[in-house]
């Protein structure tokens, strides 16, 4: 009993999002509400002042976005305006739930496009383009104690540098700053462990269940 | 402000490494989670944050502007087809009255307000001293365009022999002077408001005949019919052969040839129709009449003598139909013109 919510525990800290977290979730204008009016509106009225609005209140998102993956102040300037008229083009054609993520989306693919036509292309880590599925329905009661031993199975499989960072991150509690004093890696070294070791934790799960 | 400026702030402020541990933790899981916001600490990571905040506004400005830009494009259907109605009914009004003006270059003369007066022609054997003008503007002759054709709208008919020399001048400006036409002009429309319209850009000495023309080889005097009777009484009996009407004149190469053998401006299939129609002796005795004669700089038949006569009568005529005919192209040799005359005696 104890193992199985230790295994909850370590579970869902490692691979489920933090729900009370959610990053738009304590936004005091970014409103999905407010969203799909304005986008109600402007498809209504076609006015491009409240698309406009629209757009303007997820213009730092977009160019942060785009600023992440172009790695130029100038040319993410460019692409928000671009990916503007893309949203134009595109958001009466679409049917969009919820209007902040469509955009994230929208801009990506633009960014990764851009990249790819200026065979720019660079690496974006894996797990940036997966989705990890809600494995907690997965999951029955008789299998936990197996999973959580091949857990800490596969943890152990881990190179040392992400099975240091897995564990300092995820079930310490250590922020990024604070793994960097424990363990002296540099904060991109412990961000790539993170991120490395996430995936590879996934991929022996993803095996060691099949078997 | 921004829907997400409190996220973004909250990232700035982890980014600046200025929050505490417990909240860097939070922000960090939560993107561990979220590839829209690890993307978006990633984006700021990646820049300045000056300069990142000046992007931004610029944004700002940029969708504000695009925005007012689509209000300008967009125009309620009504108001599109207000403003078509107006271009239409502008167009309209402006074609109206461009049609209706008469041309900037025409001008319009009264010839009962005369100001210039020809010299009176000598038409036949009388003369008759004819007081008319014509009014008109003169124009640099540098200005007339050589391949342009000058229409002068006379509304006159006027019966003159073919060939019949009608000397030209340099004003007036239709070079309508001295001359059997001109007689029967002036003469019909003496009291008359006659409208001479010509274009003074391209003026230029347009005869009546075989006039020479300054400066234009091509001209084309379009005389109208009018009062043809009275021409036809004014000219009858006084000028022989008036049996061609010069509705329409054109006179082609009228500028005299500086070189070769000479001949008539008019050529010669014209010149022998004019002696044709015109050598005439009342006398029984028909013949050839042979003239010698040079031409001057103005395309004048000078030294006329007579190489071989009829009689004075006849040799006169001859004379008098060559200096009364069409100039001549200009040359230094000496022509000799041969005159057949036939007889007009009929036996009592």
């Amino acid at each position: 009993m104890q193992a199985t919510e230790l295994f909850h525990k370590q579970f869902k800290k490692i691979f489920l999002p933090c729900r009370s977290m959610n990053w738009f979730s304590n936004s005091k204008k970014s409103d999905p509400a407010s969203d799909e009016l304005l986008l109600k509106q402007y498809l209504k009225t076609g006015d491009l002042a409240v698309l406009g609005k629209l757009f303007q209140q997820h213009a730092s998102m977009v160019y942060y976005v785009c600023n992440r993956y172009l790695q130029d102040s100038e040319k993410s300037k460019d692409a928000v305006m671009q990916i503007f008229e893309e949203l134009i083009v595109k958001v009466g054609k679409q049917e969009i739930r919820q209007f902040a993520s469509w955009l994230y989306v929208l801009s990506r693919n633009y960014c990764l496009m851009q990249l790819r036509s200026g065979k720019k292309m660079q690496h974006v880590p894996f797990e940036e383009f997966v989705e990890f599925p809600d494995m907690e329905h997965q999951v029955d009661h008789e299998g936990k104690e197996k999973q959580l031993t091949t857990l800490e199975k596969c943890l152990e499989k881990l190179p040392d540098g992400q099975k240091q960072s897995i564990r300092l991150f995820f079930l310490d509690e250590k922020c990024y700053k604070d793994i960097v004093e424990c363990t002296g890696f540099s904060l991109n070294d412990v961000k790539s462990y993170i991120q490395n070791g996430k995936r590879n934790l996934k991929i022996c799960m993803d095996k060691n269940r099949e078997k | 402000m921004k829907n997400n400026q409190p996220d973004i702030s909250l990232i700035r402020k982890y980014v600046n490494g200025e929050l505490d541990a417990t909240a860097m933790y939070k922000l960090e899981r939560q993107a561990e989670n979220d590839p829209l916001l690890m993307d978006v600490i990633r984006g700021m990571e990646n820049g300045e944050q000056a300069e990142d905040e000046g992007r931004l506004v610029e944004i700002d400005q940029l969708i504000n502007r695009r925005i007012e830009q689509r209000k300008v494009q967009k125009l309620t259907p009504w108001k599109l087809w207000a403003a078509a109605a107006s271009l239409i009914l502008i167009s309209a009004v402006t074609g109206i009255l461009v049609y209706n003006k008469p041309s900037g270059n025409m001008h319009t003369a009264d010839l009962a307000k005369t100001q210039n007066n020809i010299p009176a022609p000598v038409v036949g054997e009388q003369n008759a001293k004819i007081e008319s003008g014509i009014q008109y503007e003169s124009a640099p002759l540098d200005r007339i365009d050589t391949t342009t054709v000058v229409k002068a709208k006379v509304p006159v008919s006027v019966k003159a022999p073919v060939g019949a020399r009608i000397p030209s001048t340099k004003t007036p400006p239709f070079g309508l002077n001295d001359s059997s036409s001109i007689a029967a002009l002036s003469s019909a429309h003496q009291n008359k408001a006659t409208a001479i319209e010509y274009d003074p850009l391209k003026e230029a000495p347009v005869s009546v005949g075989y006039g020479a023309v300054r400066n234009s080889p091509v001209i084309t005097a379009r005389m109208m019919k009018k009062s043809e009777d009275t021409i036809n009484r004014a000219l009858a009996g006084r000028v022989a052969g008036i049996n061609t009407e010069l509705n329409e004149v054109t006179v082609v190469s009228a500028s005299p040839a500086k070189s070769g053998k000479g001949e008539p401006v008019v050529g010669w299939d014209k010149y022998k129709l004019y002696l044709e129609q015109n050598a005439v002796t009342n006398s029984a005795r028909a013949g050839t009449v042979i003239l010698a004669f040079k031409v001057d700089g103005n395309g004048k038949p000078i030294q006329i003598r007579i190489v071989k006569g009829i009689n004075d009568a006849a040799n006169q005529k001859a004379e008098e139909l060559l200096v009364g005919g069409s100039k001549w192209t200009s040359t230094e040799k000496e022509i000799t013109l041969k005159i057949k005359f036939r007889s007009s005696f009929v036996l009592p």
